[in-house]
């Protein structure tokens, strides 16, 4: 494809403007669109002819313009040399009538004013008007001259000159074109000395002998009418020279040749025919004066410098050259109109062509483009569009196929899409039911994990409640036995203090007491837990028993400084109950609130609420600092918040066990730390069986 | 001049018995009823003795020993617990002071005496 571009473009040079323009758009090495295919083979194959005609036909054309050229230089040389020896042939033939006019031995021999003389000189006169000769005159066998058409005679003989030489030994005799020794009229009207001139000659014989000279003076103009009586177009001229490469015939080009000082009169014997730029003769001089006879129709450069295509003959009788010229440009012209004339129609064709391979190759590539770019959005998941191409040819039956495709294609990729749907459903509902699993799963672990540390600390407290049980114990044995080890040794000393001796009977008395009443509390607990204990049946008076308990420790509680009141609601009804085990709960919850409270008040309240008598003790302790969640460890046993408190920690396990007996709740709230702390407990009202 | 003996105990009765046994000695002797009160105590009374119990009120024994022994100015007072636990369930407070005496509840005067000389004189 390139090597074909290129071959092309060789061709036509005008053509890379369009090519650079066509390449830039349509990217030549890789046509990728149907259209640039089209449009470049259209272009391709349009301009083929063209290509033909450019390459094969306009240069046979243009060899046979040539050769038809050198056809017409050669045929107008040779006729102009063929004229030129004709017309001297005349004016032999001329001066041979001349020779053997019976007037003519007469004036040789006899006196002017003749007979003879007087009609020889009526015929000579007639002959030079008629033919144009510049003077004919005749001369004896010595030179001298006998009878003359001119006036004035500068010269008398002739005997020296060599045109009367060459006759008087026989022979007609053209002279070649030489400078007149003598002033001539020239064709200016002026007597001029040097004037080319030519002359014909011929002997005068009489009785066997050459008796004189006939000779003719030739006006060398009139072989200029001949030289242009053959046109050669604006620029050809056909002109003489002689061997020595002067010209012997005018220029056309006299004016010009005058201007630039080449000439001052005329061409004829002035102009020598050199080359300007080679100083030498010019081609066609150089190969006439050779006497050769031949063309060049590739041109050379004449005397005026100018390049010319030339026929050249050489012509022996005479030796003279002829030469047929005419400029290159002016015979070339026809040719390059010619050129001119194919490059606009070659470029506007190929615009034309340009132009219909555009739109045909958008016209054939749109439907496909159009296609390609619906098969595009369907390929990009744009199922709704469709192929609207409504023609009979293929594009149309492509189309209506596509279509249907697009159909197949779009109702399986739903179907395909609602699959996949109900698949991603699927996979989600039993992901779903994995995450339940494995959160339950979870759960599970949490809670053992909960269970566990549950189950560790519960490890732990019991090792606790086992300490502050065993110190409970051992605390009060210590003291007993270090007050009876010290007392002992006080009363061995000498100065024995008696004062002392209460003292440690309070400290053994209080821990055998403190001892005695933490036995008791676990052993209780124990039967209580047990299950064995029986619960009495009693009526309960609640006020009558709450004041009754609040008798009891009022006096503990003045020792510490605290107020013990009771504040009864109205109409608190009797309920049934073990009354000692009842009021053990009271004592235990009272004695906390005194044991925690330094300072304030401790308020018993009693009311009815929803068959079930609530009862609360009040206190403005220290509170409580376990954590809410926390506080149903205060109701178990051994559990001690405060250990270094007095106290076996069974006291409010041993509450918590009587209420639940009854089927009420024990609870405690607490606002926080120092804010004091409310123990209350509920028993339901029931009715004795029996009553 | 007389050694000053700090006596961290919650409960009256033995510290009764400390006074009884120390009152014919030299010692000078001072009683903090709880854990944070004998740490007040130590900055006022600059003791040269700590006898400590262990189960104290608002600061524990043991944490009452962790901060005086991780405290540069205090770390150097000797200490003596003294409990009515046996030393193998009291492990603890020799991991924080490898160097306390132990003194189990109850004791004599001369055992109290032994452990006191040990730790000052």
């Amino acid at each position: 494809m390139s090597n074909l571009l290129q071959l092309l473009l060789k061709f036509y040079p005008h053509l890379k403007n369009y090519y650079f323009i066509f390449s830039k758009n349509f990217h030549i090495s890789s046509f990728n669109s149907i259209k640039q295919k089209i449009i470049f083979s259209s272009i391709l194959l349009s301009t083929f002819p063209i290509f033909i005609t450019m390459v094969y036909i306009y240069p046979k054309e243009e060899n046979a313009l040539r050769d038809a050229l050198i056809q017409n230089l050669d045929s107008i040389g040779h006729k102009q040399a063929e004229l030129v020896e004709k017309w001297i042939e005349e004016r032999k033939a001329d001066a041979w009538l001349i020779a053997k006019n019976p007037n003519v031995p007469g004036v040789i021999y006899k006196s002017e004013s003749s007979e003879n003389f007087y009609r020889l000189m009526d015929y000579l006169k007639y002959t030079k008007e008629t033919y144009g000769y510049k003077e004919i005159f005749i001369c004896d066998r010595n030179g001298d001259l006998k009878i003359t058409t001119s006036t004035g005679k500068a010269i008398t003989n002739i005997a020296g000159f060599e045109f009367f030489k060459q006759a008087i030994i026989g022979s007609t005799y053209v002279s070649p074109i030489i400078p007149s020794v003598i002033p001539i009229i020239n064709e200016y009207g002026n007597l001029e000395r040097g004037m080319p001139t030519l002359f014909i000659t011929t002997p005068v014989i009489y009785e066997r002998k050459v008796i004189g000279v006939v000779c003719m003076r030739i006006d060398v103009m009139e072989i200029n009418k001949l030289m242009r009586s053959v046109r050669l177009g604006k620029t050809g001229e056909t002109y003489l020279i002689n061997k020595e490469g002067f010209m012997i015939s005018e220029s056309k080009f006299l004016s010009s040749l005058k201007d630039f000082g080449l000439v001052k009169q005329r061409t004829t014997l002035e102009l020598r025919l050199i080359n300007p730029t080679t100083g030498k003769f010019t081609k066609s001089v150089e190969e006439c004066i050779k006497g050769g006879t031949g063309y060049d129709a590739n041109g050379y450069q004449d005397y005026r410098g100018t390049t010319v295509l030339g026929f050249w003959q050489w012509i022996p009788d005479l030796e003279w050259g002829i030469i047929a010229e005419i400029d290159k440009d002016e015979w070339y012209g026809p040719v390059k109109k010619l050129h001119k004339i194919i490059i606009s129609i070659v470029s506007l064709l190929t615009l034309a062509v340009i132009s219909f391979a555009f739109v045909f190759g958008k016209k054939i590539s749109e439907p496909i483009v159009y296609l390609t770019d619906i098969t595009k959005s369907i390929a990009e998941g744009d199922f709704s569009k469709r192929v609207n191409i409504i023609t009979k040819d293929e594009i149309g039956e492509l189309s209506n196929s596509f279509n249907k495709m697009a159909d197949s294609v779009e109702e399986k990729t739903h179907a395909l899409e609602e699959y996949t749907f109900n698949l991603e459903k699927i996979i989600e509902e039993r992901t779903k039911d994995l995450t339940q699993i494995n959160k339950e799963l979870e759960k599970q672990s949490h809670d053992l994990e909960k269970a566990y540390k549950e189950l560790l600390t519960l490890d732990q407290m019991k090792d606790k409640m086992v300490r502050d049980v065993s110190h409970e114990l051992k605390s009060p044995v210590a003291q007993v036995q270090m007050a009876i080890d010290l007392w002992m040794k006080e009363v061995k000393k000498e100065n024995c203090d008696p004062s002392k001796e209460e003292k440690f009977e309070l400290i053994i008395n209080n821990s055998l007491q403190r001892l005695r009443k933490t036995m008791e509390s676990i052993l209780d607990l124990s039967v209580l837990e047990s299950g064995r204990f029986v619960f009495k049946k009693e009526v309960i008076h609640m006020d009558e028993i709450i004041n009754q308990t609040i008798m009891g420790m009022k006096l503990l509680a003045e020792k510490k400084g605290l107020t013990l009141t009771y504040h009864p609601s109205e109409n608190l009804p009797a309920t049934v109950g073990d009354k000692t085990e009842i009021i053990r709960v009271l004592t235990n919850l009272i004695d906390n609130a005194i044991k925690y409270t330094e300072k304030g008040t401790i308020n018993i309240y009693g009311k009815y609420k929803d068959s079930y008598l609530e009862i609360s003790v009040e206190d403005t302790g220290m509170g409580i600092g376990l954590p809410k969640e926390e506080y149903y460890k205060l109701f178990e046993r051994f559990y001690q918040e405060h250990p270094t408190m007095y106290g076996s920690g069974v006291g409010l396990a041993l509450c918590k066990n009587i209420v639940e007996a009854h089927k009420g709740n024990i609870w405690v709230e607490c606002v926080g730390v120092g804010k004091g702390t409310s123990f209350r407990f509920t028993l339901p009202v029931v009715q004795l069986e029996n009553s | 001049m007389s050694k000053k003996i700090l006596i961290v105990e919650d409960e009256q009765e033995f510290f009764f018995f400390y006074e009884m046994m120390l009152e014919d000695t030299d010692y000078t002797i001072v009683h903090a009823p709880d854990g944070k009160q004998a740490l007040d105590m130590i900055k006022t009374e600059k003791p040269d003795l700590i006898i400590l119990d262990l189960l104290l009120d608002k600061l524990p024994g043991d944490e009452f020993l962790r901060q005086i022994k991780s405290n540069p100015h205090y770390k150097d007072i000797p200490v003596i617990v003294a409990s009515s636990f046996s030393p193998h369930s009291n492990k603890t407070v020799f991991e924080i002071d490898p160097d306390l005496a132990y003194l189990e509840k109850p004791f004599t005067q001369e055992r109290l005496m032994e452990v006191i000389k040990e730790k000052i004189d």
